[in-house]
């Protein structure tokens, strides 16, 4: 088992094999050594709060079986496909990004910096797909963007933007 | 702060004799101290969570990148239309656009080569760096018009380090035009020597057509790249003039039923086939192959639905 501490100072028990998905907290496993000195040692992760640490183990837990992803890996799946697969997100997955706005971007936070590469890429084609097929209103709505163009800047970038249109 | 190097902790905890559980612990956790401080300093710059409207979600640039990797351009656009930080994010990241134009333009023969040459040569200037506003379709073409043409070999085309937004811009705003037929041509010829020889078109697709000049010496590759000019009326009129003239007969339209049919085209391939004086050659490029403007092509940004 492996201690974590999250930013309030909660303590969460979770079996090493499973928080090894985190690429960030294996690697420092790794370096230590024995497992059984990190029961004691609770490893602090001072940037993630007690709500999202329990959302990265529930993550890991789920996906404790599945084959880990590195960088390289997925680099390579994007070039490959030519037409990337946003909308292919399972129904637990899809489920478990059912949060609050606040909380999915906590999430990929989360993720970034504990190195879940499989984790960060659910999280960010969720974002994703939160964006696609939305107007700049509608997208600014959705993440509480300020809209900080002037009328002209706008008009501007509507007319410019209009390029990609498939018409 | 000094952060320990984890290398080094093996070594360390292994050459230092047992000790209290307490020192035991803190040399088991000083390696970690380390490296959690340093990921907490690069983490701790992001924005504090806020349920006020920002400029942007909290996120860092190479995570905004990965979320834009998954998006088209229609859809990246549109977030690049939200905010003023999310347009300069979306429209400066050149391996994202990058990746979008090898995806969609491979470049798997010379054409589509020679194509990302043009496009690239339309956003940069001759000699000076590359144009630093992201305008992609609606600007002067003055430096267009100067003829720059990269040198860039074909295998580092891909390396080219400049507004890529820009790039696949045009080369979108090309594609479609003339696969619309959007296109003006002007009347042409074949400077010099070359005037009245044969032409015989060797390749078309859907940006133009190779033709060869059978010469004497050698024959001579000719390829026609269009160039996007700002749309007025005037040009449509004379778009019609020129091809009406353009069907007048001529020795070399017997060699024209060789040309894959591509009604979209027609004005190019009759304006090459059918019209002498042919081509002017404006300037050789490398391995023989020759450039030449043969027609106009309307802005982007005036698709009139």
């Amino acid at each position: 088992m492996v201690k974590l501490t999250s930013s309030e100072g909660t303590e969460f028990d979770v079996e090493r094999s499973v928080i090894e998905r985190s690429l960030l907290i294996k690697n420092l496993l790794d370096d230590v050594g024995e497992s059984d000195t990190c029961a004691y040692t609770p490893i602090p992760l001072p940037n993630v709060s007690g709500p999202i640490l329990a959302k990265v183990i529930e993550y890991c837990e789920h996906h404790r079986n599945d084959p880990v992803v590195g960088h390289g890996d997925a680099d390579a799946e994007l070039d490959a496909s030519g037409a990337r697969v946003s909308d292919e997100i399972d129904e637990w997955d899809m489920e478990f990004c059912k949060v609050d706005q606040g909380t999915l971007f906590e999430m990929i936070l989360a993720a970034n910096y504990l190195d879940i590469r499989s984790m960060l890429d659910l999280t960010c084609k969720t974002v994703a797909n939160m964006i696609k097929n939305k107007t700049p209103e509608e997208i600014r709505k959705t993440f509480n963007i300020t809209n900080d163009f002037s009328p002209e800047e706008e008009e501007q970038v509507q007319r410019e933007n209009a390029w990609c249109e498939d018409r | 702060f000094p952060m320990p190097p984890s290398s080094q902790s093996p070594s360390s905890s292994s050459s230092a004799p047992a000790a209290s559980p307490t020192s035991r612990r803190r040399r088991i956790l000083a390696p970690w101290r380390g490296l959690v401080k340093t990921v907490h300093k690069v983490f701790s710059r992001r924005a504090p969570p806020s349920k006020r409207r920002h400029a942007s979600p909290p996120l860092a640039p190479e995570i905004w990148h990965q979320i834009l990797t998954l998006l088209d351009a229609s859809s990246a656009l549109q977030l690049a239309g939200t905010s003023r930080h999310l347009r300069q994010l979306v429209l400066e990241d050149r391996f994202y656009w990058r990746q979008l134009y090898a995806q969609k333009f491979a470049l798997s023969d010379d054409i589509e080569c020679d194509l990302l040459r043009w496009a690239i040569a339309q956003t940069v200037a001759p000699t000076g760096p590359p144009v630093p506003d992201e305008n992609s379709a609606s600007d002067d073409i003055a430096s267009a018009s100067e003829f720059f043409w990269p040198t860039l070999p074909d295998a580092k085309l891909l390396a080219f380090d400049g507004p890529w937004c820009r790039v696949f811009a045009r080369r979108v705003a090309l594609e479609r035009n003339w696969s619309q037929g959007r296109c003006t041509l002007r009347r042409v010829g074949v400077a010099g020597r070359q005037r009245h020889r044969r032409v015989r078109p060797i390749a078309a697709s859907t940006w133009g057509t190779l033709v060869q000049v059978q010469e004497s010496e050698q024959p001579l590759l000719l390829q026609v790249v269009p160039t996007i000019v700002p749309s007025t009326g005037a040009d449509d009129a004379a778009a019609n003039a020129v091809a009406t003239h353009s069907r007048t007969p001529s020795p070399a339209s017997s060699t024209s039923s060789s040309v894959p049919a591509q009604p979209t085209l027609a004005p190019a391939h009759a304006l090459l086939l059918d019209t002498p004086p042919y081509v002017d050659i404006d300037r050789p490029l490398v391995n023989g192959r020759y450039i030449a403007i043969c027609g106009q092509l309307h802005a982007a940004t005036d698709t009139g639905g």
